[in-house]
This record gives structure tokens, C-alpha cells and sequence, in this order.
């Protein structure tokens, strides 16, 4: 073995410096094993080094140590990440995949601009429509007429490219179903605690009911429950596409909407999120706003209070008093399918699981690497359709294969992923939001 | 820069079975030794023997060297590029092509992940046995080329002892089938010569390997010692013993410590100077036997602690601590060196001790976690490549851990191959003319020398790089 | 060209090898590697063709040039005969090619240790005989063949030079395992001289079931279900033919305690066996070993293929043999392979032959089979190796016996499909 040569250039040591493209110490973590491979989404598609985890990583510190320009082949590779985070849970040298890819399409923004139309495309989505609920729900509006009128076709294709993934959207449901949660819902019983459901932007429009659920089988578990919908959007999908700038902004803007819930005997709600992308995210509010001097301390307040609503739930108190209140309900096979960032990014696992069992009688079944991506991956499904599908359909395989009939996730993205991609396929397998689960459980005959 | 066979590679790949881009050919630019380094002009990925087969006879046209590669796990630069060369990988065969129950074989491509095998052969009651601490992402091709080894190698051998058939594509692109071998080998047993050959004969393309069955019984045993020496000795004596359990594997302190930091924390007594990990595998009335047998004798030399896991959950965490204690020491220090020497079972204990004193000589930081049952050790030394000293403190400390194995009758490696990093250290094993017998088998398959050239083999001779023994000569000519 | 015997013997004698004539067949036991390097020196320059053997136990049913006297001189290892290094502690035995295996068998028996394999005639064996015939016993079913538990290896290449492989180590991956290329290469490639074998553990306990059956379809049937049931046999055989009645026998070992788990388990499947125990158990596990050498003579041939589909290829060769009414055939189910005794067979020329087992060998094709000459003339085992030719496979065992010997002195025309005129000197 000869004596590897020391690095010429001194790349620079803080991430968060201006000119800074590339998460430098973070990708030091990386010991090149190659443990991540098999089991990142990307990799298993197209067996290309550079769409690995391990590859990117390389490729982020050949850019940092200035041996590598940040050329499309480099462009390439950081995009096609999916974020699915699935690298974190299996690397041994525990690396920050999700943070590096933030930071390394931030810095792509900055040092390469995107074309206008991408450009004009983000700044419309991320930066206008997200955070705003009313923008939000005229969109949805509008898009739940064109579905109506059949011409949902007629406009994805005078949208060009942008367009494609139009076709795919979900029904849109009636205005009735897109409304506010209400301010405060007491508990249904004895009252234990008090929650805030994070309500998020896109959840409100097409997956009210899930809300609607989650605040019920809350109360039914003894928590008063607060709405809360006053920054709309956490930030997630701005980060995940390099928008550092917008996502630290809606942060701050929700943050600060939280700390307003604060009762005046200080006693603050915790603050639930039943979608596992905004959950993951505001859980990491500390790390993005840590080099802001105003904001780092009340981050990290902040995130020492988000829950994934299956973890709060699956907590001894609420789990026991919400069992208590679970009836027999008859849907066939049951399995559950991970998140990503619910069980890579957040740790949270076992929790569903627990609650599931819970239901009495309820048929559950395995469901085969139910840890790995089923493509949706934030905004992915939309700008990469075709990868997306192939990404799935090894999962619709294995989700045939375990004979269920109802598939149960947590997370907004990948219920609209699976029912888009079970409806193409034919199949009749349901699928329902964990909250949904529990609340159908609810109205279920007593044991 | 315009390669003169790339169209012709691109009518037989497509788009997608090409890397051409810099970027692109930069992720490849080493395996898991990632401290060589070189650039391929290009990677080619085939879906199967057809295509390998076809895209081998253009760069044997073209007289291009080329590189094999599975997953790029391996540890000793096997799978580094060469100059000029092309990396052959096999990442996109991926398909298990049958599976036979009764036979209790599998076909499956190149490509295919050895973790993948076992969870596929699971509902038919087998397992593929050798499980390499890369098993979730190395390749079983890769396993092929390296003779692959792993814990459990101890009851069941290592991967040679498991391949039963394969297909090989040779430099010039021909088709070697030896798919349809019996218990014996057709002449010659081509397929023991080509298990471990690190990619130099040819590329391995579909393997028929053996699938064992899932013993009814398993249990997993974690004795905690006051000592690394009185772990080894347990070792010893229970090899001398002649007990049988399936797997003995020894992580010691720092080991532990780093395991217990990351994701895969086992639950390993962190107070522990040195665990032992054994499991027992076979009918309910052997493993109970066995098992009594083992505590027994770590009791015998003073081990604090027994742990028993009998639940799958509970045995796969104790496994996950040891198969991931590698990429763990990645806390401890930013690069690590991990040595992969062989010592007689015998000695265990005395080449431990000596490898630990070499390090500490030197001031280095080195940890312990190895298959011992099988003499296999892997003083794993942590250090920062930025540190020009330490890295020369490293490599001198690795050369004489190698030579103390070797002077007590061990070996260079006994699981990672030679690749580049040992290439120079097969001196201090073979002298020139066994080298040259080695040779001998490389002309005769692969003349113009183009597969994964300027590896194993010294390229120098070695009476260059040391003082020659006197050697018995031959008389003729 | 041809050396009259009595000029090689006394040549030689004059070197202080000492010689031994059987018939035409000039025999050089060589004491040390100074004299092996010497006799190969001589037999390039005059041109020899040299096989190397050691008690010729093996080499008659897989050599038959050698007993055919079609070769120059026979070089025998069997005075190279030292145990080397003999590790219990370790469970590794080094030895010199020429030690008997039964001998080395003693030796480790001591230390409670056994050799990798049931070796066949192990007092007619010698170590590196044994290793270059690529033969293994019974046991392989449970232990895996010979080569897998040869560590390392010496060996004299054609031009004198001595060279190593392996180790003597149970785990180790450096360099090329050549010492599997050497092992089954009967002697075509180099002198095998000193070897390092992994040995096993001497089971607690030594058991025996064995059945009478209708007919081999159900024997077949019955070794195919205790595979199914993940009995774990030390070996199972199944034997019969023409005029001798089916059997099955299933060997079991292992510790005390799990033996009558095992024995109940495989009683399932067999039903009504007969159950041996204690010293007649250790017979027949012998008897089993030596039953491929039926009464002092090897097979005819040898089928072999996928376990799966052992039954397959016996029906298609009971149609086959329907009208030799001596044939025999000794089967190793799980490891699928068949021992086939067939005399009549010997009594046809050459050419029939040829012709009647290139038939038969076709007919197996379909079943995933091979089939191997054993006990028949080197003219039956040329004629049916020619066919092989062509086989990429072939292709590369002669680059490797050229790249080995160059001057063919170890030549071996139908080993192991050597185009006829390659190498040849008369």
C-alpha cells in the first residue's frame, strides 16, 4: 500500500460558510464501505455507482477538495437523491445523508442556477404557493374543476413537462373537506394532555380526512387538540430541494407561530405531525437554524416538542386509554409500510406497529423490506415520474405478495404515491393513513 | 477525449450500461480501500453472460484491460482501476435465476447481493451460508473472486466450499461453462482455481452455489471477559476441545465502545475488556449440549458474564453489532486500517498480544473484533489520512503485525485477498519461483494479461525487495 | 519413444533411486526431492513420459495407460513418507506425499481427530495418490469432497523447480489456491510432494440404518425424503443391480445427546430399518468407503450430475444395461453420483464401446449427467475424451497443462481431453 497523497487544497471546515457548495466535514464521516448500497432506492434501480449514497458522498468531497467541478454528472447525482434517508439507518459511521443533500443542492442553486422555467417553477411552487393556505386552496380549486370537467389531460399537456405529473394528481375532494381544522377540540373523556396537529400545506387539500381522523382518535386517547395552520408549510420540501433560504424562513415563521401557543401559565402543546416528511423535518429545525444567533436557541426549544403522532400515541398513558376505546373492525389483511422519514428519519418503528396490535382481531401481515422507498419522495413522483413507478413497483410486488388488502402508511406522500400507482395497476388493495386505521377502529364493535 | 470501442460497447449496453461522464467515473475510482485511487476511462455494466461476453471480445479487439467489480466492498483494492482500463461491473446482474429446494442449490447471476439470497431462500427453509460482514450490499460475483469468508465460515467454509458451478467469461470474451458440474469436477477443478483468483482469470457471471438448511435450533452466546487474553485463550482451548459451535467471534474494548455509539448497539457490556460471540447451531439436543459445553469452559477461564439469545430479534441485534463494528470505528477516528492476518488457533493470544504492543509502540489506536475460531484476526487501527506521520506509523505497524503472523506460521490475509495493498507483502509468503507457479496459471488463461492486471502477483520480483534465502535450485538447463 | 525397462531401472539404480519392475512397467521410488528433481531432468532430456503415483491403487481405474504399460516410467512418492507437521491443537495435519492414508489416519486418531474423507482402500493410498485422483469416500455427503479441506500444498513443476500454495492454516486466501488446480489433476500437471489437510473432530457416536427396498426407484425415493426432511446424514448409499437385491444404508454420526433425535427423525422416513450400533456400525461405514473398489475392481464408470435428479439418470442407465446381467451400481444420492459395474461392458471392443457409451452419455444430457470411463482401456477413454475437444472448458485445462509442462513429459492423452497429438512423443 503506498502513502496516499494529502489533500492540496484545504477545503473549508463549517458547512454553513458563504461559497461553501458542499457539507465537507459531514462527508469525512463517510468510511467508503459501500454498507448503504443496496439498500438506497436509486442504487437498486440503476446500479451506478454515482446514484448511491456512497457515490454522492465521494463525488460531494471530490468537489469540496477541488477535484471534481460541479458538472452535470455531479448536478445529476445530487438530484436524483431521494431523500428517503434509508442510507442513515444502515450506515455503521452513522453519516447525515439527508443534511449533506440539502446542503449540496443549496449550494447547486446558488453556484449553477437552474434554468428560468425550473427557476420560475420552484419560486411559484416552494416560495409562493406552499406557504400560503389561501394561494393553496384556490389551486386546489381549480384543479378539483379540471378534474371535474375531464380537462386535466388537456392542461397537463400545455404544461409541457412541468405538466406530467398533473394527470397523476388525486382527486381532488369538495371544498367542504378543505377546511380549517377547528381551534380547539377538548378531549373525548377525562382530558390528559394538550396536542397541537401540525396541519402542513398540501395535507389540508387533499387529505382533510386524515386530519379530521387524527383529531379524533387524539381525543379518544384523552388530548385536548388545538389546530394549528398558521405557518401552513414546514419547510420540507424547500430544503429537500436546496431552497435552504426559503425553508430556514418558514421555520422561523413556524416557530414562531408555535411559541404563540404557549397558554399564559407557559404550558405549551405538543406539537404532533401526522405527516413523517414535515415531522422529520421540524424535528432538524435546530441544526438549520444553528449558525442563526436569534433563532438556534428557540430551535432547539422548538423541536424538544414535535412528536410523530404515532410516538405520542404509542406512549404508555395515551396508548393505554386509547386500547381502551379500539373496537373490532372488519379489513381483511393489514400491513404496515415505513416512511422513510418516519423510520429513517425519525427512529420511529415499533410505534405504528404497537398501536396496530392494539385493534382487536385485526389481521396483520408482513409486508417484505418494508423499510424502503416507494418512490414518492417529496416532490419526486412529480418531477421524475417514470424512476418514481420503477421505484414502486418492486414495493406493489412485494405488497401482492403479502396478501393484504389494506396497506397502512403515516405520511402523506407516499399514500398519494401508492394509491396513484395501485389505481394504474388495477389493484383494489386500500390504503389508509394510520390515523385512519385507528379511527375506523374506534367505531368498531366492542370487544 | 474519444474512446475508439465506446460506440461499439454502447450498441451492446445502451445508455444505461455505461458510465462515461468524469463525475460518473470518479465514483468508481476505488473500492472500499479507498486509499488507492485511479480514475477508469470508462465502467460498463452488462445485464448478463451474453452481454459480457460481447462487450469482452470488443475490449479484447481493442486490447483494453479491465477491471472487475461487484459492489466495490472488498478491502484490498481488488477492484481498483487500472490506468487505461475499463471496470467491468456487475451491479446490474442482478437476478436469482432458480432456486432448487430439493437440490438445495441456487443460480443466480453475478450480481446478486448475498444478503438478497438468504431472505430469498428463506421460505424453503435454506440459507446461503458464508456471510461476509458486507453480506447486506457485496455481491456474491465479488464473494466469488474473493474467496469470501465471514462468521459463520467457521462450521460451514469459507465461499469456495459452496460453489458448486458458474459461467466465466474469459478476456477474449469467451463463454467457460461450468454450470453443469457434478459432486467432481469435469478434469480439471477449474471452479477451485477460479474461486479467490480476485478477478484475474476472467469474469465470473453466474455462480451455482450451495444453499444449507436452517438448523432447528440456534442460539447465540455473549461471554464478557476481564481480559483479551483470557477471551483468546477460551478459543483455544475450546478449537482444542474440538467443540463445535458455528461461529466464535472476539470484539474487544474499543470495539465495543464504537459498536455501542452507533446504530447498531448491541447491548455489548460496555465495562467488558473483550465478549465473545458464539453461536450453536443444529438439532435442539446438540445446541443445548454444545452450548453447555462453551459456558462451561469460558467459566473455566473467568468470564464475568454469560448471555444467552434465543429469540431471533435478540440474536440478529447481538450479529448486527459485529457485522456493522467496522463502519463503527468511523467514531473513533476519520480512516481506518483494518488488518487481516491469519495465525494458527494455537497461537491466538500471542500474535493479539503482539499486534496490540506494535500499535502502542507507535502510539496508535488499535482495536480488536475478529472471527476467532477460525485464527482469522483483524487488529483494526484507526487513523486520521490527514496525518502524514500516522500514516506512515500505520503502514509500518500493519507490515510488522503481517510479518510477526507470518514468522509464526500464519498468513497475510485470510478473507479481504491480496488486491493492492498486499501485493508487496506476498514476498514475505511465497518466494519466486511458487510466485512463478502462479503465473504459470495466469498465462495459461488469460495470455495477454488484461484482466485486473498489476494485482496479487507482484509486478517486481521479490528477490528486488529483499534479501533472498538460500533456495533449493532446480538442476535442469 | 520407448525405453526397454531394464536401461531406465539400472540408470536410474546408478542415481540411488531405487527401482521396481511390475511387468513392462518401470517404477522409480525416489527418496528425497534432490532424486525427483534428478528423474525429471533425465526424463526431459531423453524424452520420457513420466506419470507420478503412489501405491497405483487409484492410478488402475484412472490412468489405464500406466497399467496398459503405455508410459515410460511410474514416479511412486511412497518414500517420501514423514509426517511434517501435525497440529491437534490446530486440527491441521502437513505430510509428505508418500505416507499411507490409513497410517496418517492412526496418527490423528489419537489426539481425537479424523482425516477429511472416507479415502477408499486407505491402506492402498497414499496421500498424494489419494488427493491427485480427486476422490473422496461416502462422507462427502455431510464433510464435502477432499480438495475442499486441502490447505496447502509442494509440488515439483516438469522443469524441477519446487513450488507452494496454500498453507497450513484451516482459513487463508492469499494468493491462487493452485493446490485445488494440483488436487484431481492425476499427475498431469506437476509432482505433488508434500500436502496440508484441515481434519474433523471423531463424532462422539457412530450409528447405522440400513433397509432393504423394492427396487432402486424406492430407494431413491427414500434418500430423496430424508433430504426433504433435513436429515443430516454422514452418508447415505445406495447399492444394487442385476442380480443383487436393493439396500439402503444411512450412516449417522454426532455427540451423544442428539444421535437418537436424528436416528428417530430418519426412522420416519424409513420405516422398517435395521439399526446398527457400536463396532459393526464402524464396519459398515468402512465397508461403505471400499464398496466403489467392488471385490478388488473399480467401476466401469461413473455418472454424475445434479442430486436432484440421481434417480433420472439411474432409470435412463437400468434401461441402458437391461441386457448385461451383472451390472451393478452403487449410488451416493445426496451428492449424485453413481458407480457403475458393468462387465459385460469390458468383454465389447474398443469401438463398440466408444459407440455404447457416447449413446448413453447423450441419453444422460437430457438429466443434467456426466459420464466418466473408469475401469476401461485408455483406447475407450481416448476415444470418448476426443469428443470432448472442443469444450471451452478443455480449452483452458490444456493451456494450463502446456503452461505447466511445457515438453509433456506428465502428458496424459485422455486426461483430461487433451487433443491426442499435443505433447505426444512417440
Amino acid at each position: 500500500m503506498s502513502v496516499p497523497p494529502t489533500t492540496a487544497v484545504e477545503p473549508p471546515m463549517s458547512s454553513m460558510q458563504a461559497g461553501v457548495i458542499v457539507d465537507y466535514p459531514a462527508s469525512l464521516d463517510c468510511i467508503h464501505c459501500g454498507l448503504c448500497l443496496d439498500d438506497c432506492p436509486t442504487y437498486r434501480l440503476t446500479g451506478v455507482e454515482p446514484q448511491s449514497p456512497r457515490g454522492r458522498i465521494h463525488l460531494m468531497r471530490a468537489v469540496a477538495e477541488g477535484r471534481l467541478d460541479p458538472e452535470p454528472g455531479y448536478v445529476e447525482a445530487i438530484d436524483t437523491c431521494l431523500v428517503c434517508r434509508h442510507c442513515e439507518s444502515v450506515c455503521p459511521a452513522g453519516i447525515h445523508m439527508g443534511q449533506m443533500i440539502e446542503v449540496a443542492r443549496d449550494g447547486l442553486n446558488r453556484v449553477d442556477p437552474p434554468r428560468w422555467t425550473v427557476r420560475m417553477a420552484r419560486r411559484i411552487g416552494l416560495r409562493g404557493l406552499l406557504p400560503s393556505r389561501a394561494r393553496l386552496s384556490l389551486v386546489a380549486g381549480a384543479t378539483r374543476m379540471l378534474q371535474r370537467a375531464g380537462l386535466t389531460g388537456v392542461v397537463a399537456k400545455m404544461l409541457g413537462p412541468l405538466g406530467a405529473g398533473l394527470r397523476d394528481l388525486p382527486n381532488v375532494p369538495p371544498a367542504r373537506e378543505r377546511q380549517r381544522l377547528p381551534d380547539f377540540t377538548p378531549a373525548d373523556g377525562p382530558g390528559f394532555g394538550l396536542v397541537a396537529l401540525h396541519e402542513g400545506c398540501v395535507m389540508p387539500q387533499l387529505h382533510g380526512r386524515v386530519h379530521r381522523a387524527s383529531v379524533r382518535v387524539l381525543a379518544a386517547a384523552g388530548d385536548a387538540v388545538l389546530g394549528f395552520s398558521d405557518a401552513t408549510c414546514c419547510g420540507a420540501l424547500q430544503a429537500h430541494n436546496g431552497d435552504l433560504e426559503s425553508a430556514r424562513e418558514q421555520a422561523r415563521r413556524t416557530i414562531a407561530a408555535f411559541e404563540r401557543k404557549t397558554a399564559d401559565d407557559g404550558t405549551t402543546p405538543v406539537l404532533i405531525s401526522n405527516s413523517a416528511g414535515c415531522g422529520a423535518h421540524m424535528k432538524e429545525y435546530d441544526r438549520l437554524l444553528a449558525d442563526d444567533p436569534e433563532w438556534a436557541e428557540r430551535a432547539k426549544t422548538f423541536v424538544t416538542r414535535v412528536q410523530d403522532f404515532a410516538e405520542h400515541l404509542a406512549e404508555p398513558g395515551p396508548r393505554e386509554r386509547l386500547a381502551q376505546r379500539l373496537g373490532r373492525t372488519d379489513l381483511g389483511a393489514v400491513t404496515y409500510d415505513d416512511p422513510c422519514h418516519l423510520c429513517h428519519g425519525q427512529g420511529v418503528r415499533e410505534q405504528p406497529r404497537h398501536l396496530m396490535s392494539d385493534v382487536p382481531g385485526l389481521d396483520v401481515v408482513t409486508l417484505e423490506r418494508p423499510e424502503s422507498c416507494c418512490g414518492a419522495a417529496g416532490l419526486h413522483a412529480l418531477l421524475r415520474p417514470d424512476e418514481s413507478r420503477t421505484v414502486l413497483a418492486e414495493k406493489l410486488r412485494d405488497l401482492a405478495a403479502s396478501g393484504a388488502s389494506v396497506l397502512v402508511t403515516a405520511n402523506p406522500g407516499c399514500h398519494l404515491q401508492y394509491e396513484s400507482g395501485l389505481q394504474r395497476t388495477g389493484s383494489d388493495v386500500q390504503v389508509l393513513h394510520l390515523a385512519e386505521l385507528l379511527d375506523r377502529a374506534l367505531d368498531g364493535a366492542p370487544t | 477525449m474519444a474512446l475508439p470501442y465506446l460506440e461499439e460497447l454502447r450498441a451492446i449496453v445502451g445508455d444505461a450500461g455505461l458510465v462515461t461522464d468524469r463525475a460518473g467515473r470518479l465514483a468508481y475510482e476505488s473500492d472500499a480501500l479507498s486509499l488507492e485511487k485511479q480514475l477508469p476511462e470508462l465502467v460498463v455494466l452488462p445485464l448478463d453472460t451474453a452481454q459480457a461476453s460481447a462487450v469482452m471480445r470488443v475490449l479484447s479487439k481493442h486490447g483494453v484491460p479491465i477491471v472487475p467489480r461487484g459492489a466495490g466492498t472488498g478491502l484490498a483494492g481488488g477492484a481498483t482501476p487500472v490506468a487505461g482500463g475499463v471496470s467491468l461491473s456487475t451491479a446490474r446482474m442482478r437476478e436469482i435465476l432458480e432456486i432448487d429446494p430439493v437440490g438445495r442449490t441456487a443460480r443466480v447471476q453475478a450480481g446478486v447481493v448475498n444478503a438478497e439470497l438468504t431472505r430469498r431462500a428463506a421460505p424453503h427453509d435454506l440459507f446461503y451460508a458464508p456471510d461476509p460482514s458486507s453480506q447486506a450490499a457485496c455481491t456474491l460475483g465479488g464473494n466469488v473472486a474473493n474467496n469470501s469468508g465471514g462468521p459463520h465460515c467457521f462450521k460451514h467454509g469459507a465461499t469456495t466450499r459452496h460453489v458448486l458451478g458458474m459461467i466465466v467469461v474469459d478476456a477474449d470474451g469467451e463463454v467457460i461453462d461450468l454450470s453443469h458440474q457434478g459432486p467432481d469436477p469435469d478434469g480439471f477443478d477449474l471452479i477451485g482455481l477460479i474461486v479467490g483468483s480476485e478477478g484475474m482469470f476472467g469474469l465470473v457471471t453466474e455462480v451455482t452455489l450451495k444453499l444449507v438448511p436452517i438448523p432447528d435450533a440456534t442460539e447465540t452466546i455473549l461471554a464478557v471477559f476481564p481480559s483479551l487474553d483470557s477471551a483468546c485463550d477460551t478459543v483455544t482451548e475450546a478449537i482444542a476441545r474440538r467443540l463445535e459451535p458455528s461461529a466464535i467471534e472476539i470484539l474487544d474494548e474499543l470495539t465495543i465502545d464504537a459498536v455501542e455509539r452507533s446504530v447498531f448497539a448491541a447491548g455489548y457490556p460496555r465495562e467488558a475488556k473483550a465478549v465473545l460471540l458464539l453461536e450453536c447451531e443444529g438439532s435442539a439436543a446438540e445446541v443445548e449440549a454444545t452450548s453447555a459445553d462453551l459456558t462451561e469452559l469460558c467459566q473455566e477461564h473467568g468470564c464475568l458474564e454469560i448471555r444467552t439469545a434465543r429469540d431471533d430479534a435478540d440474536r440478529r441485534r447481538l450479529w448486527a453489532g459485529r457485522k456493522g463494528a467496522f463502519g463503527a470505528m468511523g467514531r473513533i477516528a476519520p480512516d481506518l486500517y483494518v488488518a487481516d492476518v491469519v495465525a494458527p488457533r494455537t497461537r491466538l493470544r500471542e500474535i493479539v498480544r503482539i499486534a496490540t504492543d506494535i500499535c502502542h509502540e507507535r502510539g496508535l489506536k488499535v482495536s480488536n473484533v475478529f472471527h476467532a475460531g477460525d485464527g482469522n484476526l483483524h487488529p483494526n487501527i484507526s487513523y486520521d489520512r490527514r496525518d502524514t506521520d500516522e500514516v506512515r506509523r500505520v503502514l509500518e505497524a500493519g507490515e510488522l503485525i503481517m510479518r510477526a503472523c507470518i514468522e509464526r506460521g500464519g498468513s497475510l490475509t485470510g478473507e479481504h485477498g491480496v488486491g493492492l495493498e498486499k501485493q508487496e507483502h506476498m514476498c514475505h509468503l511465497f518466494d519466486e519461483s511458487d510466485l512463478d507457479a502462479m503465473r504459470r496459471a495466469r498465462e495459461a488463461l488469460d495470455p495477454d494479461l488484461r484482466m485486473n492486471p498489476g494485482k496479487m502477483i507482484p509486478i517486481r520480483g521479490c528477490r528486488e525487495m529483499r534479501t533472498p534465502e538460500p533456495m533449493p535450485q532446480g538442476d535442469d538447463r | 519413444m520407448t525405453v526397454p525397462p531394464e536401461v531406465l531401472g539400472d540408470a536410474l539404480s546408478r542415481d540411488g533411486i531405487e527401482t521396481l519392475r511390475e511387468g513392462r512397467l518401470v517404477i522409480a521410488c525416489p527418496r528425497s526431492e534432490r532424486q525427483i528433481k534428478a528423474l525429471l531432468t533425465r526424463a526431459g532430456r531423453d524424452g520420457l513420459r513420466v506419470v507420478p503415483a503412489g501405491l497405483l491403487s487409484k492410478i488402475s481405474g484412472l490412468r489405464p495407460e500406466v497399467m496398459e504399460g503405455d508410459v515410460d516410467l511410474v514416479l511412486s512418492l511412497r518414500n517420501l513418507s514423514k509426517v511434517i507437521d501435525f497440529v491437534p491443537g490446530d486440527g491441521t495435519l502437513t505430510a509428505q506425499a508418500g505416507c499411507i492414508w490409513s497410517d496418517l489416519g492412526r496418527t490423528v486418531r489419537e489426539s481425537g481427530l479424523q482425516l477429511p474423507t472416507d479415502m477408499p482402500l486407505p491402506s492402498r493410498t497414499t496421500l498424494g495418490g489419494a488427493l491427485a485422483s480427486g476422490m473422496s469416500g461416502p462422507d462427502r455427503l455431510r464433510r464435502g469432497p477432499l480438495r475442499h479441506h486441502v490447505l496447502g500444498a509442494h509440488v515439483i513443476l516438469s522443469d524441477g523447480t519446487r513450488a507452494k500454495s496454500g498453507g497450513r492454516l484451516v482459513k487463508n486466501v492469499t494468493g491462487f489456491d493452485l493446490h485445488r488446480l494440483y488436487t484431481g489433476s492425476r499427475g498431469t500437471l506437476c509432482v505433488l510432494i508434500e500436502a496440508s489437510l484441515r481434519l474433523f473432530p471423531t463424532p462422539e457416536e457412530t450409528c447405522a440404518l440400513t433397509r432393504p427396498c423394492a427396487d432402486a426407484a424406492e430407494a431413491f425415493q427414500l434418500a430423496e425424503d430424508l433430504r426433504r426432511r433435513h436429515v443430516d446424514p454422514l452418508s447415505v448409499t445406495i447399492e444394487g443391480g442385476a442380480r443383487d437385491p436393493w439396500r439402503l444404508h444411512v450412516v449417522l454420526v454426532g455427540r451423544q445427546v442428539e444421535l437418537p433425535s436424528a436416528l428417530a427423525r430418519a426412522s420416519e422416513v424409513l420405516g422398517d430399518a435395521e439399526r446398527i450400533e457400536g463396532a459393526d456400525a464402524h464396519n459398515l461405514r468402512a465397508e461403505l468407503r471400499d464398496r466403489v473398489c467392488h471385490g478388488g475392481a473399480w467401476a466401469q464408470l461413473r455418472l454424475s450430475g445434479p442430486p436432484a435428479r440421481t434417480h433420472l439418470a439411474h432409470a435412463m442407465l437400468a434401461r441402458f444395461l437391461g441386457n448385461d446381467p451383472l451390472w451393478r451400481v452403487v449410488a451416493q444420492p445426496g451428492v449424485a453420483s453413481l458407480e457403475v459395474f458393468a462387465p459385460t461392458l469390458a468383454a465389447h471392443t474398443v469401438a463398440d464401446q466408444i459407440a455404447l457409451l457416447n449413446d448413453l452419455r447423450a441419453t444422460l444430457t437430457d438429466s443434467g449427467h456426466r459420464l466418466e470411463p473408469i475401469a476401461l482401456p485408455g483406447a475407450t477413454h481416448l476415444g470418448l475424451a476426443a469428443d470432448l475437444a472442443g469444450d471451452p472448458a478443455r480449452r483452458w485445462m490444456r493451456n494450463l497443462q502446456r503452461r505447466y509442462d511445457p515438453l509433456g513429459r506428465f502428458t496424459c492423452p485422455s486426461y483430461p481431453g487433451r487433443a491426442p497429438t499435443l505433447g505426444a512423443t512417440s
